[in-house]
């Protein structure tokens, strides 16, 4: 497979998606069940954006094509102690509906010191990040990850082991 | 108890029981099988076969939910287990969780358990050293404990004898303080961890890093091959079950080698309430089990009982054997039962940097196993103002940088990843000295839903260990300064003892029954045809990860009781 089909193949598949119950995007509803934080539409499509802004789609997929928005999603209502889902919240509740380019976001909240948006910005792009290398997309085509990878070699020379296409 | 199951005594009458199928029970069960024995091994938990119930074995990374995280509920409602570094998302079911089984912590012990067919053999990291001399010789050298009834010499040749069945890969590195096994292959070091033991040999002389001695098959023998077990493949997913058997594991190897002989019953979902006395006939006959799931109760008889329950069950079920002659509990004539219970010391860390190298790493495959440095404090007299002293994990790796900037710039970053310095890290295993007051005991009213008491765990540090972390902190700092390490953090966590997993003692060995519960054969000196060759039987700690040693004692006390039964000595 070349890589315009293998991407073809994952969005037809959808594989690896597993968390999302339901990858439509009904009027008025998220595309994600949550249970202790709560977003609405406009917040997901401002997260989606910004995941792409993040990384974003070249001729390989973005972020948000590999659903890494929705991950950050699930692991801050899962994962995160209450106090910094109140942060992340607060942050992205000050930030949506500005325009969802990363950089000025970020350097924005530094130069004022505000801390829950800078905090939202830290975990969303930890969590973005997270999403989009462990994808199956990603670990499948771009990085391969090894489930069976047999020999060790405890010294090699680096140029051997980073020459990745 | 609810109502005593009276099926025919004959049916469940066997020529041994075995009380649990962890790392020793499987030993036990393995032996007498192959002797000829009719074997019971009774398991509270339950089963788990080879390959088949390993259930996330060939998961990859991004099918895990939450990509191995814990989750913030797991957490909450499990701070004992959650504190273990191997219960993630990829091995919780293997893991007792808190609210399943509770206990008492009269002081902070972090009890961490597996319950089901195999044990903590699934969960080990799979470390394996040799005793040597100077651990056997120490409580009567230094003075704390009893004399072990033993010497290395007693138990060298059944080292060997499990290592070969096991597969234990190793350097043989002539080192009197940890000798040598019956190795296969060992595994590499990288360039870092060679370095820094190259190092270490010319500044020092007798602080040796080594490659961990490891359960893991580097290459196969026939005898591993017969087991179904195939060569490591380097995947380092073992805490979820290794479809090759790469790691020694009951579920992979000692369990279904039982159960070919056809000498095998293995009953899970048995939990074994208390070992049954007879007065009259001044022996154990049988243990009594309740049935995990329907709480109906059974007895079952054998003419020798090995309990392997795992160190503090295999004392709670001997405190809860109680008859006239026994009041206290089985074999407790001297009170001394669930007493000098003891473990090992990890509260400390040390990391740091290491800026050279730059141009080397390793690669291919997922090493499961790292450096070992051996005790060298008080090794052949007193050399320190504490006793005893530590060994220490040593590990160097590289992890790829973090990617810069956002958007494309960090997309091609993410893409082509470069490795960052090399890290490096030790973790301190120290020996403490088992004490009176380090004590296990049963709740004098609450039970559990079996019925059976709660069990007390009043275990603490003492100064000694509090000497030994300063200086094992002191120690490594030194020794990654001397190495050009840079950054060098220490940590002292004060983690609570008990997530070290080498919990030991309470129904030690030792010469006299006034002052031991076991003899030289791990029989109860009161009681002798109860064996207890798992954790509980140790009198003393030494600093070696100890599962190895409960193999060998296993192997060899089996060899004795078959023996002892053809005489018509038991
Ligand atoms: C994450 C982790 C890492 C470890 N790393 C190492 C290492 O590198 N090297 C090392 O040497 N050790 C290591 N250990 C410790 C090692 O797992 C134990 O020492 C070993 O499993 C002990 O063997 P055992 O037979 O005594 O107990 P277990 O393997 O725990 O087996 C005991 C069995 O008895 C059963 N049982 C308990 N009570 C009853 C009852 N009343 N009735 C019936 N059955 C009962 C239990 O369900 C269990 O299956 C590690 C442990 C863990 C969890
Ligand atoms: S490292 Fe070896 S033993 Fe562990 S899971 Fe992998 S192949 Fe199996």
């Amino acid at each position: 497979m070349d890589r315009r089909q293998v991407i073809r193949h994952f969005l037809v598949v959808g594989a690896g998606l597993a968390f999302m119950p339901s990858c439509v995007y009904k009027d008025g509803k998220v595309s994600i069940q949550l249970q202790s934080i709560q977003i609405n539409p406009d917040q997901e499509s401002f997260l989606k954006q910004l995941a792409d802004a993040i990384i974003p789609p070249t001729d390989t997929p973005g972020a948000a094509e590999l659903g890494s928005h929705l991950f950050a999603l699930k692991m801050v209502d899962d994962c995160f102690e209450k106090q910094e889902q109140d942060k992340f919240m607060t942050g992205l509740k000050k930030l949506q509906g500005k325009e969802p380019n990363p950089a000025a976001l970020m350097s924005a909240a530094e130069q004022e010191k505000d801390e829950e948006p800078l905090a939202f910005m830290k975990a969303f792009r930890r969590l973005v990040i997270q999403g989009y290398t462990q994808s199956e997309y990603v670990m499948t085509n771009l990085l391969p990850y090894q489930l069976v990878p047999g020999k060790y070699y405890g010294c090699v020379p680096v140029d051997s082991t980073t020459s990745k296409s | 108890m609810g109502y005593l199951n009276t099926k025919g005594v004959d049916q469940n009458t066997f020529d041994v029981i075995v009380i649990g199928s962890g790392i020793s029970g499987g030993w036990a069960a393995k032996e007498f099988t192959e002797k000829g024995l009719n074997t019971l091994v009774l398991e509270r938990g339950r089963d788990v076969k080879h390959q088949k119930d390993y259930p996330t074995t060939n998961k990859m990374p991004w099918e895990f939910e939450h990509r191995g995280q814990l989750t913030r509920q797991l957490i909450e409602e499990n701070p004992v287990v959650s504190k273990c570094y191997a219960f993630r998302e990829d091995a919780l079911h293997f893991f007792v969780k808190d609210k399943e089984h509770p206990y008492v912590q009269d002081k902070p012990f972090d009890w961490i358990r597996g319950y089901q067919v195999g044990g903590k053999s699934l969960l080990w990291a799979r470390q394996t050293q040799r005793w040597s001399e100077y651990d056997f010789e120490g409580p009567a050298r230094d003075g704390f404990a009893v004399d072990w009834p033993i010497r290395y010499k007693d138990l060298a040749p059944w080292y060997s004898y499990v290592e070969k069945f096991a597969g234990i890969s190793g350097n043989k590195d002539g080192l009197d303080i940890l000798p040598d096994g019956e190795f296969l292959p060992p595994m590499e070091m990288n360039c870092v961890e060679d370095y820094f033991s190259k190092k270490m040999a010319s500044s020092y002389g007798n602080r040796p890093v080594i490659i961990g001695r490891a359960a893991h098959i580097t290459a196969p023998q026939q005898i591993h091959l017969d087991q179904g077990r195939a060569q490591c493949q380097n995947r380092n997913l073992c805490q979820r079950g290794c479809p090759f058997g790469g790691y020694f594991s009951s579920n992979s190897s000692t369990i279904p080698w039982a159960m070919k002989t056809g000498k095998l019953t293995l009953k899970p979902n048995s939990v074994v309430h208390s070992v049954i006395y007879d007065d009259a006939k001044q022996k154990a006959t049988g243990v009594r089990v309740i049935d995990a799931v329907s709480k109906q109760a059974t007895e079952y008889f054998a003419k020798v009982i090995f309990v392997n329950a795992a160190a503090l069950n295999t004392n709670l079920i001997l405190l809860n054997s109680t008859s006239s002659r026994f009041p206290n509990g089985l074999g407790n004539d001297n009170g001394l039962l669930g007493k000098y219970v003891a473990f090992h010391n990890y509260r400390a860390r040390v990391s740091a940097v290491h800026e050279g190298h730059l141009d080397k790493n390793s690669s291919g495959g997922r090493r499961p196993n790292s450096g070992y440095i051996p005790r060298f404090r008080n090794v052949k007299k007193q050399e320190t103002v504490f006793l005893r002293g530590y060994a220490a994990g040593f590990g160097a790796s590289r992890y790829n940088q973090g990617a810069e900037g956002w958007g494309e710039e960090l997309k091609k970053g993410l893409l082509n990843p470069k490795p960052g310095p090399w890290y490096v890290g030790s973790h301190m295993m120290g020996e403490t000295i088992p004490k009176e007051s380090g004590q296990v005991s049963l709740d004098a009213s609450n039970k559990d839903e079996w019925g059976i008491p709660l069990l007390h765990v009043n275990v603490d540090y003492d100064d000694n260990d509090e000497k030994m972390v300063k200086d094992y902190l002191e120690q490594l700092t030194e020794m990654f300064t001397v190495a050009g390490f840079k950054n060098i953090e220490t940590v002292d966590s004060k983690q609570a003892p008990g997530l070290d997993i080498h919990e030991m003692g309470g129904v030690r060995m030792g010469h006299d029954p006034k002052t031991s519960l076991l003899n030289k054969w791990n029989q109860l000196h009161h009681c002798k045809n109860v064996f207890v060759t798992d954790g509980a039987c140790m009198t003393s700690t030494a600093t070696q990860n100890p599962s190895l040693t409960y193999m060998a004692l296993t192997a060899r006390a089996a060899d004795y009781a078959f023996k002892a039964l053809k005489t018509g000595d038991l």
